[in-house]
């Protein structure tokens, strides 16, 4: 490793003990990273002004950007608050079934919205229900705050790392599904149940305090309708946006325009609930990525990755989903998208369909596991500590680390089952 | 306070807001009545800006604000019945 490699190698590590440490927030973090990688790499004649102007991915900031204002515009007309209202007015008062289907609701309605958004709207829910019932909420919460971290697993649209990895890649967004959600679909009723059991005598002990009969009030229908028809459009549009010869990121920001005009909210006010802190961190620490992919670096790392697979696309896809998968446990998993990335495009394999959703389950999953670095954790854990219900961070690090271990294990083999025996890619 | 705690509370305060908002539709729609109040420091507190600032996560100054609506209601039905009476009561005489 040359000297400047050795730099820009330790600003890309620096940069993610700022954003780990939580010194400064995430974007501030991968700014001061992609400042010095800027600095580094003209100095040392790496890469010129130019160059270093390249490296800023338009295409992740627009479909980075068409998400969010579509997402944003929305969960504000309060479709998904309804919706999950009605489902779990379905199941009155029994504990476990409450259990089962906040979970599976809260992972339907990440499909669609961030998982910042998601986890207010299925905690604020949660909270209120088991209140009234008098039920311990730590049990839904926690299943909440799991299920949305699954949630959107399987969409190009569903996670930040998704549209990194789905753009790179270079999937349509059929062909993102096509992997990836039946995958999900299977793990939003595995997870479910492995709560569900572990849950199970707390569960049972559970009484209603009182049978409280909801009449949900809705109101501004009108919009909800119209939030309806702005999603409909939007998958209807990704799925044929191969045979339209339109790139994703465009459908983002076609919809994003069309939401802004059709739910007629004031724009200055969901331009500024936009997710910016995630915006920059994306775009600064792809920065600093490809300044260490400059070095070479990153194709060391996909050598080694090869080396250590012995080649075989079976065993590089597996290590993929547990390096990523624990990887992401501890760090951002955007960051571990980001930097995967360049790596697994660098590896010499035909077919790298199984080494990509190897990489998009890895990051997704392990992204839910431990309270300090998972954000639906920690805001899980703010919505309780708010509630004033005490609750004890060993036993929700021990639900986590259970149920990604029981997700990952079980990605490995839906990728040889899927990739090996049904499409044959890895034989 | 633990630095896990600091990593929490950091997190959580950035969403807090939604949070609260997003609680108080979930309230409305479930069609539990909900009512929220902007006070302003008052005048005889002066000097006692932080404590009242700490206030709304005070949970005992909840509660007993709780039990002060209760008695409040229960004190002005009383008042409106007695009036009412009151009033029946001259109606009658006239």
């Amino acid at each position: 490793m040359n000297e400047t490699a050795f730099m820009l190698f330790a600003v890309y590590l620096l940069t993610l003990l700022l954003a780990l440490s939580e010194t400064y927030s995430l974007s501030v973090s991968a700014l001061l990273g992609a400042l010095f990688t800027a600095w580094l790499g003209i100095n040392y004649g790496l890469f010129g002004y130019e160059e270093a102007l390249g490296f800023i991915d338009v295409k992740l900031a627009m479909l980075l950007i068409g998400i969010m204002i579509t997402v944003e515009t929305a969960s504000r007309s309060g479709l998904f608050r309804v919706f999950g209202l009605y489902a779990i007015k379905l199941v009155r008062a029994n504990p476990k079934l409450l259990l089962i289907v906040l979970g599976i609701l809260s992972a339907a309605v990440s499909l669609f919205l961030s998982d910042a958004a998601a986890v207010l709207i299925v905690s604020a829910t949660a909270l209120a229900i088991s209140k009234d019932l008098g039920y311990d909420p730590i049990p839904y919460v926690t299943t909440a705050a799991i299920m949305v971290n699954l949630g959107g697993t399987g969409m190009l649209i569903g996670s930040v790392s998704n549209m990194i990895i789905g753009l790179n890649a270079g999937f349509s967004f059929t062909e993102f599904s096509q992997y990836l959600l039946p995958a999900e679909f299977m793990l939003w009723f595995i997870t479910v149940g492995v709560l569900a059991l572990y849950y199970g005598k707390k569960l049972e002990t559970m009484k209603p305090r009182s049978l409280v009969e909801y009449k949900i009030k809705v109101e501004r229908k009108g919009e909800m309708l119209r939030a309806g028809f702005i999603l409909f459009l939007m998958i209807v549009l990704y799925i044929y946006s191969d045979r339209l010869g339109l790139p994703v990121e465009a459908v983002a920001m076609a919809v994003a325009v069309i939401a802004l005009a059709v739910m007629k909210y004031d724009s200055a006010r969901i331009f500024s609930e936009i997710d910016w802190d995630t915006v920059f961190f994306v775009i600064a620490f792809l920065f600093v990525i490809r300044g260490v992919e400059k070095t070479g670096i990153l194709n060391e790392l996909a050598q080694i990755m090869f080396q250590l697979s012995g080649g075989e696309p079976l065993l590089t896809s597996l290590l993929t989903l547990f390096v990523s998968g624990i990887a992401s446990v501890f760090l951002a998993n955007v960051a571990v998208a980001l930097t995967f990335t360049p790596a697994v495009k660098a590896l010499p394999l035909a077919h790298k369909e199984p080494v990509w959703s190897a990489l998009v389950l890895g990051t997704n999953l392990g992204g839910g596991t431990i309270p300090v670095t998972s954000i639906v954790f920690a805001m899980a854990i703010g919505a309780l500590k708010h509630e004033e219900v005490s609750i004890d961070l060993g036993e929700l690090t021990k639900v986590g680390a259970m149920v990604t271990t029981v997700q990952l294990l079980f990605s490995a083999l839906y990728i040889i089952v899927y990739f090996g025996v049904i499409s044959g890619v890895l034989l | 306070m633990s630095w896990m705690d600091r990593v929490f509370r950091r997190k959580f305060e950035r969403h807090r807001r939604e949070y609260e908002e997003e609680k108080e539709k979930v309230d409305k729609a479930l069609g539990k009545p909900h009512i929220t109040l902007t006070i302003e420091l008052p005048e005889s507190c002066k000097g006692m800006e932080r404590e009242f600032e700490q206030l709304p996560d005070d949970k005992q100054f909840r509660e007993e604000l709780e039990e002060f609506i209760h008695d409040y209601i229960a004190r002005k039905n009383k008042e409106r019945r007695e009036k009412q009476k009151c009033a029946e009561g001259e109606n009658k005489e006239a």
